[in-house]
């Protein structure tokens, strides 16, 4: 593949798919600086991957699992070098925050923030809709222990959605 | 908010992401890395031709030797062991060349078959991938080897004192030889893995080349 065709390609996959990487980002990154890195890390590999794209599964399964492969390396090597870097710092200006936010939106990424990263993963998957088999495919589980660990995340999820429920019927109360 | 409406909201992301993109920061971090890739690739090939012309250089300078030690008398021993120097830095000089010219075809145009061919010719690339770095890596074990012994020889022929460094250089040739054994090892493992999908699509490929021809 040429290079201006790669980047043809690339360009079409972030009109297309940059909800995914915005997700990833948000739900692996903690603060705001933390998020554009982790953006244009995932970008890039991205980037990297037009060429070994071979078409064999959906351009979204074969983005999300280069974002979260991506994701997970570079939370490893955070814990190892990107201890204590100031916002200002890294603050790129590659993310353009958005003027309204969605609170609901932010209570369902504080709910995934809990959970510990493999299960982050899965939890993303499941939210989009991916199937168990889609799922263990991108991630390298197996379809049964997919679908275990699914299980435990929506009886979280329903779980803190019964509890947000009761605690706004109190308040309105 | 229940389960299904979490869903919605959710899944509103995909066709209205809360965040936007800054097109001209992205672009100037794509061009970022395609510089550095460039310089890799650059700084690479140019590794290969420099093995290339010091293994040929040192093929040369050992002919030369033989020839010396001939003339001169010498002992046999000399020209023996230049002459293995001279095999050494050829196979190694041998082994650069080959490395260096292979390169996966990117030209094709956008049809069917075209696209076709462009797959088969990554698929071969990626089949020759291990092959060619253990070429590498014995095109710089050769040239490690060589020029120990190549050393030895001259510094010995004119009874120059090895004392000091020959022990060091042996066990330095000795290491760099073990590490490159183990790495083609591993290399060999993970192609070994790898191979049976990647000749499986290679057929794939060339049976529908076949049938894309055979329609013209």
């Amino acid at each position: 593949m040429l290079g201006a065709e790669r980047n043809r390609v690339f360009e079409s996959w972030i009109d297309e798919h940059k909800a995914i990487l915005f997700k990833v980002a948000r739900v692996y990154g903690a603060t705001h600086s933390d998020r554009e890195d982790l953006f244009q890390e995932i970008a890039l590999q991205v980037w990297h991957s037009v060429q070994a794209y071979r078409g064999d599964c959906a351009a979204t399964t074969w983005i999300y699992r280069v974002a979260l492969n991506t994701a997970l390396a570079w939370r490893r090597k955070e814990r190892k070098h990107g201890q204590g870097r100031q916002d200002i710092e890294a603050a790129t200006g590659l993310l353009i925050a958005p003027s309204v936010r969605d609170p609901r939106l932010d209570w369902i990424y504080e709910r995934i923030a809990e959970l510990d990263e493999a299960n982050r993963s899965l939890a993303l998957l499941m939210l989009d809709g991916f199937s168990y088999r889609e799922m263990s495919q991108i991630l390298g589980l197996g379809e049964s222990n997919v679908g275990m660990k699914i299980n435990r995340i929506k009886a979280a999820l329903a779980a803190q959605l019964a509890k947000e429920e009761a605690k706004e019927n109190n308040d309105g109360l | 908010m229940d389960f299904d409406q979490m869903l919605e909201t959710w899944r509103a992301q995909n066709t209205a992401p809360p965040h936007d993109v800054n097109r001209d920061a992205l672009r100037q971090a794509l061009q970022s890395e395609e510089a550095r890739v460039l310089r890799e690739v650059r700084l690479r090939r140019r590794g290969l031709w420099f093995c290339w012309i010091f293994g040929s250089g040192m093929a040369v300078w050992a002919g030369f030797w033989i020839a010396i030690t001939i003339t001169n008398g010498w002992d046999a021993i000399y020209a023996i062991t230049s002459a293995v120097s001279v095999g050494l830095f050829a196979l190694a000089a041998g082994a650069f060349w080959v490395d260096r010219g292979r390169k996966p075809e990117r030209n094709f145009g956008n049809t069917l078959q075209e696209e076709a061919r462009r797959n088969l010719a990554l698929v071969d690339d990626q089949l020759s991938v291990n092959r060619r770095w253990i070429i590498a890596m014995l095109g710089m074990g050769c040239l490690m080897v060589g020029v120990g012994l190549f050393s030895w020889t001259t510094n010995s022929s004119q009874d120059i004192s090895e004392a000091s460094s020959g022990a060091g250089w042996f066990w330095f040739t000795v290491v760099f030889v073990v590490l490159i054994g183990w790495a083609s090892f591993k290399a060999r493992e993970e192609m070994r893995e790898a191979k049976p999908k990647l000749e499986l699509r290679q057929q794939r490929l060339r049976e529908l080349l076949a049938t894309l021809e055979a329609r013209e």
